[in-house]
């Protein structure tokens, strides 16, 4: 008798379990019982299969009728999502023959989820006259199974007040505030065949973005004044300008480059994690004297499963008494405690 | 659940067995009998081998064998006793494949073999597949389980006395990220930071320390030895099918199929490797589980050596 289930599985991963017999092993009906909180999904090779609750019973008469295809399937699958990190359950497999069990085994159904929590984070943020606040630093904690992927949101009075950081604005930014000028895209010009040839797909896709975040207007706050992304819109009407800035893109391949290196190492802040907008920040008008931020952590598995947010309130005391700027602080991670389950199949 | 689901997928399967059943039929006459049938899974060709057996009575009595052409299968071959190739006397007219049997060489049994393209419905409905959705992680290694079987042997089996099925594909993504961005050189880090630091700053309102953080990456870049190019390359090399292969085994019966990057249009780093375990499946062997393994550290350590060589 050969049993198989699959070593592990998310919350509402299928998990295929299959039983093959000997062709002279005989009996009269087979059992498979699934444990609580699963349900089965399918079954192979089967004509027919006899459901009561949960459990699967088949008369011999309902499989096989050749005489070397002697096993058949199931898939079965956890429909909740268990809180702790770890859920087991038992599917027992039991064959009859003259109303005597001629065979039992226990097979384990193993679940594993992923789990993020708050280790620290600040319980408040004073906004003073004399200095800005320049980060909202976070102590995070990853422990369980299964990579994830991370969406770190800030809202106030149910607004979302983070805002992503998309690359392309960045550049768009960056080329604006440095050294950005018809001159340094002259010399590009000459100097373009020194310049590295990789990922010019990249390059163009950063491009166009790029242009349609000039074409569209669509820019969002904090990351220009109103009036200087309508300056960097007006200077690239001009087609000649145009031309100069994307050749400027290119020659700043490298740049991007090690852009992308950063961007690999701050999307992957622990093995199983990975940040859907490392360059996330708050970026708000604060409006009452004291306002309530609540700071959650949004996180999916690589099935798709979205589980419970995990939230921390800060509290936002404006003590200032003059100019009020609009907030814009960036979210860092600061520290990780990285605890994956390891080899969860031989547990 | 889902009896019924299982025997309307039953329908797929039933259009091309229904049409070799046609087939026998009009090849009745001389008992045809499967030696076998060979699906293969990933380029979804099918071959059917027709055992006939053509007594001289019979081949002087017949003129003429008709066997209907159905989608693309078509008659690749035959075989005598002494595997002469008689497949040139089929002829194919008016979407018919006919034989003249008066022609045949003087043999009781021939080899008739049959191709055709198996619909992937049709494969769907033979064959269930399916890898971990997440791997299983220790120090050393990352590992998927690997899980297939057919769906329906035995009404396979009640048509076909041989079904093997080839090439069963069981497609994996092997995350290879984490590799990369552990193992960044000292010297790039430099850089990287600097860059950092621009990035850091194009984020705050500070015009100046934006283009102090710029002068800063352009002094570190002047003075670095060794091209982001080199490194790009360098990462290209290791993300090779060929290369990574090394990093990779699979249980029994499973065997490494092919190995593609799986680019992103970030593109500077492949951020999964697509890999795939084939196996074969069977009437006699109808389940195939097993584990696929990809030996991080050791690649991880191979990243490193290769960027040292570099002098990075």
């Amino acid at each position: 008798m050969k049993l198989h289930i699959a070593p592990w599985a998310l919350p509402n991963e299928a998990m295929p379990i299959h039983i093959r017999w000997e062709p002279q092993f005989d009996f009269q009906s087979a059992t498979v019982s699934i444990p609580e909180g699963f349900d089965f999904v399918e079954f192979t090779n089967l004509d027919e299969v006899r459901l009561e609750g949960r459990k699967a019973i088949v008369d011999k008469s309902m499989v096989a009728k050749g005489g070397s295809s002697s096993y058949f399937g199931c898939v079965i699958c956890c429909k909740q999502i268990p809180k702790e990190t770890s859920l087991e359950g038992v599917v027992l497999i039991s064959f009859v023959h003259h109303e005597r069990v001629e065979f039992s085994r226990k097979l384990r159904a193993k679940i594993f989820r992923p789990q993020l929590a708050f280790i620290d984070a600040p319980e408040t943020i004073k906004l003073k006259d004399s200095g800005t606040v320049r980060s909202l630093p976070l102590h995070l904690r990853y422990t369980g199974f299964g990579d994830v992927q991370l969406r770190v949101e800030a809202t106030i009075g149910g607004n979302i007040v983070s805002e992503s950081g998309s690359i392309a604005f960045e550049i768009l930014r960056r080329l604006w505030l440095s050294e950005f000028s018809e001159k340094e895209g002259d010399q590009t010009v000459a100097k373009k065949k020194e310049t590295l040839k990789v990922a010019p797909e990249y390059v163009k896709a950063i491009a166009d973005e790029v242009q349609q975040i000039v074409d569209t207007g669509q820019v969002p706050t904090g990351m220009f004044d109103r009036e200087v992304f309508e300056e960097i819109s007006e200077w690239l009407q001009d087609p000649h300008r145009k031309q100069v800035f994307m050749e400027v893109l290119y020659s700043r391949t490298e740049d991007m480059l090690l852009g992308m290196l950063v961007d690999l190492l701050e999307s992957h802040p622990a093995t199983n994690v990975r940040l859907v907008d490392p360059r996330a920040k708050i970026s708000t008008q604060i409006k009452a004297p004291i306002e309530k931020l609540m700071l959650r952590l949004r996180y999916r598995d690589l099935l798709g499963n979205n589980y419970d947010p995990v939230e921390v309130p800060i509290k936002i005391i404006d003590e200032r008494t003059q100019a009020k700027p609009a907030l814009d602080i960036p979210i860092v991670i600061e520290k990780w405690e990285d605890k994956p389950l390891l080899n969860v199949a031989g547990v | 659940m889902d009896v019924e689901s299982t025997k309307a997928s039953l329908e797929g399967i039933n259009i091309v067995v229904g049409w070799l059943d046609k087939a026998s039929e009009y090849l009745k006459p001389f008992k045809p009998e499967i030696k076998s049938i060979v699906i293969n899974y990933k380029n979804q060709r099918s071959e059917i081998n027709l055992l006939l057996h053509i007594p001289d009575g019979i081949r002087r009595k017949l003129h003429s064998v008709e066997v209907p052409a159905y989608q693309n299968f078509v008659v690749q071959d035959m075989m005598d006793e002494s595997f002469v190739r008689i497949g040139g006397l089929w002829q194919y007219e008016d979407g018919k494949w006919k034989l003249d049997p008066g022609k045949l060489p003087k043999s009781e049994r021939y080899l008739l073999m049959l191709r055709g393209t198996v619909p992937s419905e049709m494969l769907d409905q033979l064959v269930r597949i399916q890898p971990a959705v997440n791997r299983d992680q220790t120090e050393e290694f990352d590992r998927f389980w690997l899980h297939c079987m057919l769906r329906n042997a035995a009404l396979l089996e009640k048509m076909w006395q041989e079904l093997s099925i080839d090439e069963v594909n069981v497609g994996v993504k092997v995350g290879i990220e984490r590799c990369f961005s552990t193992t960044i050189p000292k010297e790039l880090k430099g850089r990287l930071e600097a860059t950092q630091r621009w990035i850091a700053a194009g984020r705050g309102k500070d015009r100046e320390e934006v283009r102090r953080a710029w002068q800063r990456m352009r002094e570190v870049t002047r003075s670095s030895k060794v091209s982001v190019e080199e490194i790009v390359q360098t990462i290209y090399r290791l993300t090779t099918g060929e290369a990574f292969a090394t990093f990779l085994a699979v249980d029994d019966p499973y065997r490494i199929g092919e190995i593609r990057r799986e680019e992103r249009l970030v593109g500077l780093f492949p951020a999964r490797m697509a890999v795939e375990a084939t196996t074969e499946l069977g009437l006699k062997k109808p389940t195939a589980a097993g584990y696929l393994s990809f030996k991080k550290k050791a690649y991880t350590s191979e990243i490193k050596t290769s960027l040292d060589k570099l002098g990075v």
